[in-house]
């Protein structure tokens, strides 16, 4: 063989990737990655860093992003807003094209994405990063308005802080309710983790008050080290009722803060209804939702199953065992942005590794955490089998207090990836 | 018989360098993702160790540590048992090719700084009071 493998590595390290003529700086493939939160972010970053030779634009139409992961410490009165927010100077710096504006549309045969003011911009691989958008109406009673009265505050932003300013303008002795979601929705042990910081504020600030978590499911995630931690800290405040007893909330009346249950009806002093969700509205626009309202994706790429040439990453994406959280699309964008250099320059992809870990406070010092490992099989992404898990239970105080400040390094570490 | 077989290994030579992602000098599987806890870049403090530079003789003694059970892990138990030999192999040669970069090179562990993100120059800064 005259062909060696030496050379044939040259030639695949360096030319193969994009034939050498013309295409000189800034005229490599165009990426367009809407969305810039931790998913897009993270895969804008990491296309420029994996072929500094692919131009990579991302579209966002907010200056400031708001942090989910943590807005439950704000919520909480142990943290502010602005501990949450960042901008994009230094994704900016990295030779990436910011376009502030909104997308408003996808043609996926022209390859090309239409901004608010009819601008288009052309790609050859196109990721939609577009986190959630709720499903206004499918609860009934809850619309947008009724949002203003009974915040989701799963967004974080205003809402975060209207939600906030609800629990601390309450009188104690309060009644306060959290309606949670069937799944899938953003953040599994999300509700949870609020439920706690809430039961934390009212022990310390209004002991006299007590919580009501109202869910549409029988089970939820770290469910045993949650119930096991609010029977040690918060007992007789915080009561969970589950699908089963009748905590699925059928409909809700925002000028009386009712909730409707099978059961009965709470009348709440604060109402924190987390709604049904779907991806996120360009998502759809671009015709890569199925009947779900999520994203179906090809584990390896990324690749919508729907429409060629667009990928798509994070909670929009149905991620097999992945959860929607901000872990899980920091990863995705990571492997997707290597899959999407791999098939501009004609490679096929590998098949990716990815690993998830999510913490939860249960009190400032009370930390807990789930972790996976993942991989494509059977066409989605399954845990890698002995893999993964959440912390001990009846682990020491001492561990937990050391998962709440690795909690904080987490947070502090994925932001200064993807925004610092 | 000794040709084929050249021709077979050949042959299967070719196709690892085409689905290999280090073909195309990308990280190995699993790779990308530390960087969610362990800073890639070196301006971010954190108490948890970045792996670039370290030496590929630890970075597989304690990851088979984490995972046998024998290195006590918070998370890194959990997450360890999820690769094979030849993957934290792979892992370590990369890592350990990386360059170390900055004072956060040095492994050693570093306290938070309160508050934990005066490090991130991305950060919007607080409101004047």
């Amino acid at each position: 063989m005259t062909f060696t493998r030496r050379r044939f590595l040259g030639l695949a390290g360096c030319t193969a990737l994009f034939p050498a003529p013309a295409r000189g700086q800034g005229a490599g493939p165009r990426v367009v990655v809407v969305g810039g939160g931790f998913g897009g972010a993270s895969c804008a970053r990491a296309l420029r860093q994996l072929d500094p030779r692919v131009s990579v634009t991302l579209v966002e139409a907010s200056a400031t992003f708001t942090a989910c992961p943590f807005s439950n410490a704000v919520i909480g009165g142990l943290r502010e807003l602005s501990a949450q927010q960042f901008t994009y100077a230094r994704v900016a710096a990295d030779g990436i094209t910011l376009v502030p504006a909104m997308a408003t549309a996808v043609d996926p045969a022209a390859k090309s994405v239409t901004l608010a003011d009819g601008t288009r911009l052309p790609y050859d691989r196109l990721v939609l990063a577009p986190g959630i958008d709720i499903r206004w109406g499918a609860l009934p009673g809850y619309d947008e308005a009724a949002a203003a009265l009974m915040p989701h505050a799963w967004k974080a932003g205003e809402q975060t802080l209207l939600l906030r300013r609800q629990l601390e303008a309450m009188n104690d002795g309060g009644l306060v309710v959290i309606a949670a979601p069937a799944n899938p929705f953003r953040c599994p042990p999300g509700p949870y983790e609020r439920a706690s910081l809430i039961a934390h504020y009212l022990k310390t600030k209004k002991p006299k008050s007590k919580l009501i978590v109202l869910d549409a499911k029988d089970a939820f995630s770290k469910q045993r080290l949650f119930q096991a931690a609010w029977a040690e800290l918060y007992p007789g405040l915080l009561e969970w009722v589950p699908l089963s007893k009748g905590g699925a909330v059928t409909s809700v009346d925002a000028a009386t803060r009712t909730l409707v249950t099978d059961f009965g009806k709470h009348q709440a002093n604060v109402a924190n209804v987390i709604p049904p969700q779907k991806a996120g509205r360009i998502a759809e626009a671009a015709g890569v939702t199925d009947r779900t309202g999520w994203c179906p994706i090809d584990p390896v790429t990324f690749e919508s199953t729907l429409q060629r040439g667009i990928h798509v990453v994070g909670d929009a994406a149905i991620a097999g065992a992945m959860p929607k959280s901000a872990f899980a699309a920091n990863s995705q964008a990571k492997s997707c942005a290597a899959a999407v250099v791999t098939l501009l320059a004609g490679g096929t992809p590998a098949a990716p590794k990815l690993i998830n870990t999510c913490y939860s406070l249960v009190a400032p010092d009370y930390g807990i955490s789930v972790a996976g490992v993942y991989a494509p099989s059977g066409g989605q992404l399954a845990d890698v089998p002995g893999a993964g898990g959440v912390s001990p239970a009846n682990a020491p105080r001492a561990t937990r207090a050391a998962e709440a400040v690795l909690a904080e390094a987490w947070f502090h570490t994925i932001t200064g990836e993807v925004f610092g | 018989m000794g040709k084929a077989l050249a021709a077979a290994i050949g042959l299967a030579s070719i196709a690892a360098a085409v689905t290999a992602p280090t073909a195309f000098g990308q990280p190995p599987p699993g790779a990308a993702a530390c960087s969610g806890c362990h800073p890639a870049s070196a301006r971010v403090t954190s108490p948890v160790v970045r792996l670039a530079g370290l030496e590929r003789d630890a970075i597989v003694r304690a990851m088979q540590g984490f995972r046998s059970g024998q290195r006590a892990g918070t998370v890194m138990d959990r997450i360890a048992k999820g690769f094979t030999d030849d993957e934290i192999q792979a892992l370590a040669a990369w890592f350990a090719a990386q360059p170390k970069g900055g004072e956060e090179g040095n492994p050693a562990r570093v306290p938070l700084p309160k508050g934990g993100e005066e490090g991130n120059p991305a950060r919007v800064p607080l409101p004047k009071k």
